[in-house]
């Protein structure tokens, strides 16, 4: 038995977990890549905010784009809700209420992240210091997973877990692929002479989904455009690729009663993501368009399925209405 | 200073009873094991225990939420390490005393919400009723199940100069601290592990399965494996530590009251990922006023609309029943010892503290008059707020007090002032008396169960009689002992 109220919050806690370790990644491998890379090719941090899809909240709060404000923006910022920081916040005031359903060592480490995270989030900002913050942060959120895997029965609750990290893992796949390599597919016509280091660039886009390994033991050989788009979009056994998160939402919903929906939703989502994947390149962004939809109609399932009503949920009276009208 | 002097000490200082140390300054038979393993320890690895209890609360989680300036502050629980100690011939006693006391009480509610046989014989008075604060008209021509009412109560219990034991007030509304009492015990055997070994120190773990055994006979008839759950006001309350701690001890659902509603069929459900689950009883910590917007506060986001209506359908059973706080009322526990002659025809078995009701004027004349040597106490304010200890009051205070008797004389009563008993205490490094009273729980259904011991809370500032952990009591292990 599963309260829909504690549903909801679990399934929130998960997705604010794998948040915070997501952009942490993406944070860590910008700023990898920023020492890795000649100067002579033009590197921003404009992308970073394109993937946490807070552009405008930026622009309306800082003045430039410059590395310290994104990084103070992405990592430490409370006012933005997608902050790494944020997202810690935001997983723990979830998981606080539903407590009684989390393995004790469980709330232990989320709690431990907490303490670290707002108490050491002004180092980050600090290129030299913001790896070990990064590191620490990721493997944290590793660890609370870990205890979940490792201790909690394969209920509803841990089931409901499961979906919001997955949902929430495929979104941040779809996000960083719309960003960096629709801009590198883009500039690959234009050749002025400079070497862009795509191999690193595309290499960087797989570490930052943690992909750049599991690539290699995949595809051997360095990593270029067509074959890494089509790994993280559809390769069946890689954690972080799309189609493996769907399959897996697909597989937990099995265990969850009145399934019906969500599971038709994921398999919608399957369907749209072998279309983009078989798509020409140039139509990668509108393609991800779709995937995106497609894994928002998942979310909004698994909300009118299993989470409580919202509580101005009152019965509208049709009479008045028509009245009004 | 070791504990011998504090022999000395208790043995020059008779104006206390002392629960582990008699006035000769040799220990009480039950607490004699104990003494004697305290002394051969010291006070330094006394304390080195202590702490290692203190960090046990932490990791344990063991927290209560403190108010302060609109603030709710999470802080651990204070726990002093050495125990109190009750002989388990007087617990016995005591056990009986308090079973007396909520058959009696319940009998009352039961009455007041039926025939009121109680008024009709003039052995309580009808005005008294109709002007009771937690009276609630909607409970009339209810009856529960077993014709209980308060089915978890905790009544507390302080001890007089002279060793006598009396019930200080009735807590049948949602008395808490249980957990504690559970958490304390856990720590405590961490701490003394070969006296727990080598005493028959009485168990008290079994707490939790009682009371899900009492809840589960409280559902409707005609249901062979009833739904339980634990209704919380929710994270921000100040015993949602315990809510979560009970509800996961039993296996049930801990519910805040937007997780329910009553279908048109006058049921109650739980909303959960299957879809509506019928609830059979619910286990509430949250006030009356709050259970139900539709008949009682309006304004209520905490309670269930329809709760009430599902309840007298009798589709659900609520524990404690609604209204069953009209006993705990200070002015109804001047008339307990009335009631169990009334409905028992017993004498009481614990004498109840004499009190003085400013309903009455010449009651009222004589606390006015006596404030100096009086605690007065607001009839229906729980966890020691608005209490007025007349001999460390400013005259300010007592103007004010008096002020408000006189504006609604009702709603006060007044008490003398009780030597409350001591025991040895470890306080920054030494030990010293402190003053303490006892929390058992009584559980009251078809049956009757009495926790072994209760919470013990302890006053931890010098000569302080206020023991409530919200205004800065600490708490003590409770050992009920054979000897």
């Amino acid at each position: 038995m599963l309260l829909s109220r504690v549903a909801e919050q679990l399934y929130w806690g998960a997705r604010y977990v794998e948040r915070a370790e997501g952009t942490a990644r993406v944070v860590a491998e910008h700023t990898h890549l920023l020492v890795d890379l000649p100067t002579s090719v033009p590197l921003t941090w404009e992308p970073l905010l394109a993937v946490t899809g807070a552009r405008a909240e930026f622009d309306a709060r800082y003045p430039s784009a410059a590395e310290r404000h994104v990084i103070a923006f992405l990592l430490a910022d409370r006012d933005n809700p997608s902050s790494v920081l944020s997202c810690i916040v935001a997983a723990r005031e979830n998981l606080r209420s539903a407590r009684e359903v989390l393995p004790r060592e469980a709330w232990q480490a989320l709690n431990d992240l907490y303490l670290y995270a707002t108490s050491h989030h002004s180092e980050a900002v600090d290129r030299p210091r913001r790896g070990r913050f990064l590191d620490k942060v990721v493997a944290e959120c590793r660890r609370f997973a870990g205890i979940l895997a490792g201790a909690m029965s394969r209920d509803e609750a841990y089931l409901m877990m499961c979906v919001g990290r997955h949902v929430e893992r495929a979104d941040m796949t779809s996000r960083v692929l719309d960003v960096r390599a629709v801009a590198l597919l883009d500039g690959a016509d234009d050749t002025d002479g400079t070497p862009r280091h795509d191999e690193v660039q595309w290499a960087a886009v797989l570490r930052s989904l943690s992909a750049l390994q599991a690539y290699h033991r995949r595809r051997r050989g360095p990593a270029t455009g067509h074959p890494t788009v089509a790994f993280l979009l559809r390769d069946p056994d890689f954690p972080g690729s799309i189609a493996h998160c769907l399959a897996e939402v697909e597989a937990l919903a099995a265990g969850l009663p009145r399934a019906e929906a969500v599971d038709m939703a994921a398999r919608s989502a399957l369907r749209t993501l072998v279309a983009v994947a078989n798509a020409p390149l140039d139509r990668l962004h509108t393609g991800l368009d779709h995937v995106q939809q497609a894994i928002a109609a998942v979310h909004d399932e698994v909300e009118a399925t299993y989470f409580p009503p919202p509580p101005e949920d009152v019965t509208v009276d049709v009479r008045s209405v028509a009245r009004t009208e | 200073m070791t504990l011998a002097d504090h022999r000395v000490l208790s043995a020059r200082h008779t104006a206390f009873w002392d629960e582990l140390i008699g006035p000769d300054g040799r220990p009480r038979p039950a607490a004699a094991p104990l003494l004697e393993l305290l002394d051969g320890l010291g006070v330094a690895e006394l304390q080195a225990r202590q702490d290692a209890a203190d960090l046990d609360m932490l990791a344990m989680g063991v927290t209560f939420t403190v108010y302060s300036d609109g603030r709710g502050i999470d802080r651990a629980w204070p726990f002093d390490v050495i125990p109190r100690v009750i002989d388990a011939a007087e617990w016995r006693r005591i056990e009986d005393g308090l079973t007396q006391r909520l058959a009696a009480l319940n009998h009352f509610i039961d009455d007041v919400y039926n025939d009121q046989r109680v008024v009709a014989d003039g052995v309580f008075p009808a005005e008294l009723l109709t002007g009771a604060a937690n009276f609630r008209p909607e409970c009339r021509g209810v009856r529960p199940k077993f014709g209980v009412w308060a089915h978890i109560s905790g009544s507390d219990l302080v001890r007089d100069a002279d060793g006598t034991v009396y019930v200080l007030e009735d807590n049948l509304r949602v008395p808490s601290g249980v957990s504690y009492l559970l958490e304390n015990r856990l720590v405590s055997k961490r701490a003394f592990p070969d006296l727990f070994a080598h005493q028959s120190i009485q168990p008290v773990d079994d707490y939790p399965d009682q009371l899900f055994r009492l809840l589960a006979s409280l559902a409707p008839e005609d249901v062979p494996d009833p739904t339980v759950a634990v209704l919380t006001p929710g994270i921000y309350n100040s015993a949602y530590f315990e809510h979560s701690f009970l509800a996961q001890r039993m296996g049930v659902a801990l519910v805040e009251g937007r997780d329910l509603f009553v279908g048109d069929d006058d049921r109650l459900y739980m909303r959960t990922v299957a879809g509506p689950r019928q609830v059979d009883v619910v286990y509430r910590r949250i006030d009356d006023l709050w259970l139900d917007p539709d008949e009682l506060d309006p304004d209520s986001t905490l309670g269930v609309p329809g709760l009430m209506r599902a309840w007298r359908a009798g589709h659900v059973a609520i524990a404690n029943a609604p209204g069953a706080g009209v006993a705990d009322d200070k002015v109804v526990y001047a008339w307990v010892p009335d009631l169990i002659r009334y409905y028992l025809d017993e004498e009481p078995i614990i004498p109840n503290v004499p009190t003085f009701r400013c309903h009455y004027e010449a009651e009222r004349r004589h606390v006015l008059a006596h404030l100096r040597e009086l605690v007065v106490k607001p009839a229906n304010e729980s966890g020691g707020y608005g209490l007025v200890i007349g001999d460390r009051a400013s005259e300010a205070d007592l103007a004010h007090v008096a002020r408000a008797i006189e504006a609604d004389p009702r709603r006060w009563v007044a008490q003398p002032i009780l030597a409350l008993s001591t025991a040895p205490t470890l306080c920054d490094g030494t030990i010293a008396r402190r003053h303490l009273d006892l929390r058992p729980f009584v559980l009251t259904g078809r049956t009757s169960y009495v926790t072994r011991g209760g919470l013990t809370r302890v006053a931890l500032q010098p000569g302080s009689l206020v023991v409530n952990s919200s205004q800065g009591g600490g708490s003590k292990d409770t050992w009920v002992v054979e000897c």
